[in-house]
């Protein structure tokens, strides 16, 4: 799908970024936590398409995605940690189990990493990137 | 399959990291999840859980590894609140490390007939599957997938809690439902695990857990009044 799909999930992120911004609005880091998750993948896959990376439908496949864009020089930062504690921390939201680390997120700063990592995401898929 | 020597493998990295920091002495450390039951798939988690008198600082871990960490009072706490999570680890969990011997005491404190809340994962279920219709509605298909997922398994695991029947591991969920007779549900999570479910599908399953979820509830309101009149 290349270009096509990429395009597809940049069109997804955009989307799901005003989901966050709407949840962190509203001070609410479940819904702001989840959606964030989501949307990373989503930009990671638009970059993995892009550079005709192949991926899965697994989590740990778009980690391990990730650290390779990185290492390719595709993105500037390796995300494949964010990945990891956001998904760790959208189960607990599933399963109920929210703590201390869902309190501790600062909503602010993951909204702005993850509008940061999409126009980086944005840029590179639109050929204007490094 | 995640072998023997792989989960024993990683269960040490997690082991040691205790060790390092001076914590091992008094943090249970149990094997949980379908690894515990024997019952693992290619694609499962080795799920421990680590309780302690405190918070522990983060273990890192190999990918494959979910580590949960919860502090003997919220543990306490969770198991009174319903929560079937303590209520598996303390039927089904591997015990790999109890040096203080809490996790011996609080087995034999807890009460042999306690039961987990099955409305609490009818309530999970309607909340993972609204969140799953709203990534259906911007065409997410493949995490509206996931949280229909996640709303199906809860959905088993009150359904099987109110016939009485404990939640195994999530892969054996299906078989469980079938002998329960509830063949369609079964055969929804079977289909929501495999790669690409199709859009029609997932709106399919939708409507179908709902009613299911509806229906539940309005057996047990009958059950309740049938109860209090007989009381």
């Amino acid at each position: 799908m290349s270009l096509k799909g990429a395009r597809s999930k940049l069109e997804l992120d955009r989307n799901q970024l005003q989901r966050v911004h709407d949840a962190v609005e509203m001070e609410d880091p479940e819904e702001a936590v989840t959606w964030a998750f989501y949307a990373y993948e989503n930009a990671v896959v638009a970059a993995a398409e892009r550079e005709q990376l192949p991926w899965k439908k697994t989590h740990i496949s778009k980690q391990d995605v990730a650290e390779k864009l990185h290492r390719r020089s595709v993105l500037s930062r390796d995300i494949s940690d964010t990945l990891h504690d956001l998904n760790e921390l959208r189960k607990d939201v599933a399963y109920g189990e929210t703590g201390a680390d869902l309190e501790a997120l600062d909503l602010e700063d993951l909204e702005a990493e993850l509008e940061h990592f999409i126009d980086e995401v944005a840029a590179f898929v639109e050929g204007r990137g490094r | 399959m995640t072998s023997s020597s792989a989960w024993k493998e990683a269960v040490a990295t997690v082991i040691r990291q205790l060790n390092s920091s001076n914590k091992l002495h008094d943090t249970t450390v149990l094997l949980v999840g379908s690894v515990a039951r024997r019952a693992n798939t290619p694609t499962s988690d080795i799920d421990v859980l680590l309780i302690s008198p405190r918070r522990l600082p983060p273990v890192v871990t190999p990918p494959e590894v979910q580590v949960f960490t919860m502090t003997r009072a919220q543990f306490i706490q969770r198991l009174r609140s319903g929560d079937d999570f303590p209520h598996w680890a303390l039927r089904y969990g591997k015990v790999l490390a109890d040096d203080s011997q809490w996790w011996k005491h609080a087995m034999e404190d807890t009460a042999a007939d306690a039961w987990p809340s099955w409305q609490r994962k009818l309530d999970q279920a309607e909340q993972r599957l609204s969140f799953a219709m709203r990534l259906f509605r911007v065409k997410d298909y493949e995490h509206a997938q996931e949280e229909c997922l996640l709303a199906t398994r809860h959905f088993a695991r009150g359904l099987l809690l109110w016939n009485r029947v404990f939640p195994l591991s999530q892969p054996e969920l299906p078989g469980q439902l079938r002998e329960l007779g509830c063949q369609e549900a079964a055969d929804a999570l079977d289909s929501l695990v495999t790669d690409s479910v199709h859009p029609r599908t997932l709106g399919k399953v939708e409507r179908l857990l709902r009613e299911w979820i509806s229906e539940l509830r309005r057996k047990a309101n009958v059950r309740s009044v049938s109860e209090r009149r007989v009381s």
